[in-house]
């Protein structure tokens, strides 16, 4: 049996490097900001 | 709460805030109500992907929202508390944690496909933006009318690899911020285009971020090969299915989160997970065909850096380059053969460029073997290890209690590594990481003892169990027999 490094090397058929899920937090500055009452 | 001011409020009440947020709610079910667009109560504990499923396959066109979805979730708030005592009517206003409905807008992007944008309905209103980049690539691809096979939310084959490379690395915030503002320009929100207009408009940040590297087997075969040989070498190496790993702080009885790895091999598929704090990395079979190594990093602070859209790329670097360390152990622990200089150069005392002196390192002695071994445990963490992190466990595999392997040994030792050029210094912080050769070694060293060192000499030892391979039994039997004949031959026995 080929060992991970061989099987990476010749049974590979695609490589892809890709961001995938990503979350982002959306925040108003100013509805955060204690500016007093 | 200067955004109520700008609104005209002369005292900042929580009623307010009330007012917002029943127009609000009123506007986006009147908006859905105007297009026909589903609205769903999303129940707690429900997969909300396999609930909108359905609803997405409904929709036609390239774009368009898919559902709202209403969910009663937990969220960091204002909390108006009346003031008494001045004689005026006032408010304090405490940051908390408080239960509101949450709008969950699923949609399918032009640009992004399929995502959802999560609108808290309550101050201080924030939102959260989800999405895909493999999604997005998938629609570059065909825009560019490139050729391509999807493999659930990857891809297992493409006409032009290059092109997709390409196109994945040139994914950025301004990709994110664009979405953003179709779904600013598209729905009713809270903050409304007034509000935008004078300037308290939303500031994008990252809350998570997984990094990716798909590996696509020619036949399914080889990638459960992979994964046999993965996950048979990580128990090798002294991995049991769950080895608490400390990193990067104090750990005490009572420190909260999760510090493991684990071999997953229940169920259908394998996989290998790593955490390091809120870090986590993952390595699983993907549809039966390709194996995915993904970083997810949920806070960008475990890093030294900041969660701004301004560090999406160094965020995205680390994922990569910590993806890629995962794949090169894994290599190098199957393919450890080493040079004879790489052996005979650490037994031999030598001196460094700097010309301090660095010891001999006598392998095969139980506290270089213990060190090496236990620095294999940890040669996946990105942020490396500090020698307090490392001591139990060189201490355990020793055999002896903490106190006795001392912290002064413990640095001897570690300080003859970095001098050997086998481990490195991390900044100048107390934190090392193994080198190339380092790792080389320590993986060379701990295959030679749990797989043929310990076995052999079992197998030589007539009072222990015979647990080694029946044919090296019988080989080491048919030795003693004909040793036992030559000396009776000679007439040497009594």
């Amino acid at each position: 049996m080929p060992n991970v490094a061989e099987l990476i090397k010749e049974h590979v058929t695609l490589t892809v490097d890709c961001v995938d899920r990503v979350y982002l937090n959306g925040m108003c500055r100013c509805c955060t900001a204690r500016v007093g009452s | 709460m200067s955004f109520l001011r700008h609104r005209g409020a002369t005292i900042a009440s929580p009623a307010l805030f009330g007012q917002i947020t029943e127009a609000f709610k009123q506007e986006l079910r009147a908006w859905c109500d105007a297009r026909s667009i589903p609205w769903i109560e999303l129940k707690k504990g429900e997969r909300k992907d396999d609930v909108v499923e359905p609803y997405r396959r409904r929709v036609s066109g390239t774009a368009g929202v898919v559902l709202v979805g209403v969910a009663q979730e937990r969220a960091k708030a204002w909390r108006g508390v009346k003031r008494t005592g001045d004689g005026a009517l006032s408010f304090d206003f405490q940051w908390t944690t408080v239960c509101v409905n949450h709008y969950y807008v699923y949609f399918i992007d032009e640009a992004w496909g399929p995502g959802f944008l999560k609108i808290c309905g309550y101050a201080p209103y924030t939102l959260k933006l989800c999405l895909n980049g493999h999604e997005w690539a998938k629609r570059q691809l065909t825009t560019q009318d490139i050729a391509f096979e999807a493999l659930d939310n990857g891809f297992r084959s493409c006409a032009d690899p290059d092109r997709l490379q390409a196109l994945g690395d040139g994914l950025g915030p301004a990709d994110f911020q664009a979405c953003l503002d179709r779904c600013l320009v598209l729905l009713p929100l809270p903050l409304g285009a007034r509000d935008h207009a004078a300037g308290l408009g939303y500031r994008l940040s990252i809350l998570q971020l997984e990094v990716s590297r798909t590996q696509v087997f020619d036949r399914p075969r080889r990638g459960r090969e992979f994964f046999a040989e993965v996950m048979r070498d990580q128990l090798d190496l002294g991995r049991p299915s769950r080895v608490p790993l400390l990193v990067d702080r104090k750990i005490i009885k009572t420190t909260p989160g999760k510090f493991a790895t684990r071999i997953i091999t229940d169920g259908v598929g394998p996989s290998l997970h790593v955490q390091y704090k809120r870090c986590h990395v993952k390595q699983y079979f993907k549809e039966g065909r390709a194996v995915r190594t993904e970083t997810t990093i949920n806070d960008a602070h475990d890093f030294g850096l900041k969660r701004g859209l301004l560090h999406f790329d160094a965020l995205r670097q680390l994922g990569r380059r910590t993806n890629t360390r995962l794949l090169e152990v894994e290599q190098v622990a199957h393919d450890c053969g080493l040079r004879e200089r790489d052996l005979t150069d650490p037994v031999r005392p030598s001196k460094t460029a700097e010309g301090q002196p660095a010891p001999a390192l006598k392998l095969g002695e139980p506290r270089v073997t213990a060190l090496l071994q236990a620095l294999c445990l940890f040669a996946v963490l990105p942020a490396g290890i500090t020698s307090r992190q490392l001591r139990p466990h060189v201490a355990q595999l020793l055999g002896v209690p903490d106190d006795q392997y001392t912290a002064r040994q413990m640095g001897y030792d570690l300080r003859r590594l970095v001098r050997k050029g086998l481990l490195r210094r991390l900044g100048r912080r107390l934190r090392y990481e193994l080198t190339t050769a380092g790792r080389r070694l320590a993986l060379f060293l701990a295959k030679l003892l749990t797989r043929v060192l310990r076995p052999g000499l079992q197998a030589l030892d007539p009072l222990l169990p015979a647990t080694v391979s029946p044919a090296l039994r019988i080989g080491l039997q048919e030795v003693d027999i004909a040793v036992r004949a030559m000396l009776n031959d000679a007439r040497l026995l009594a």
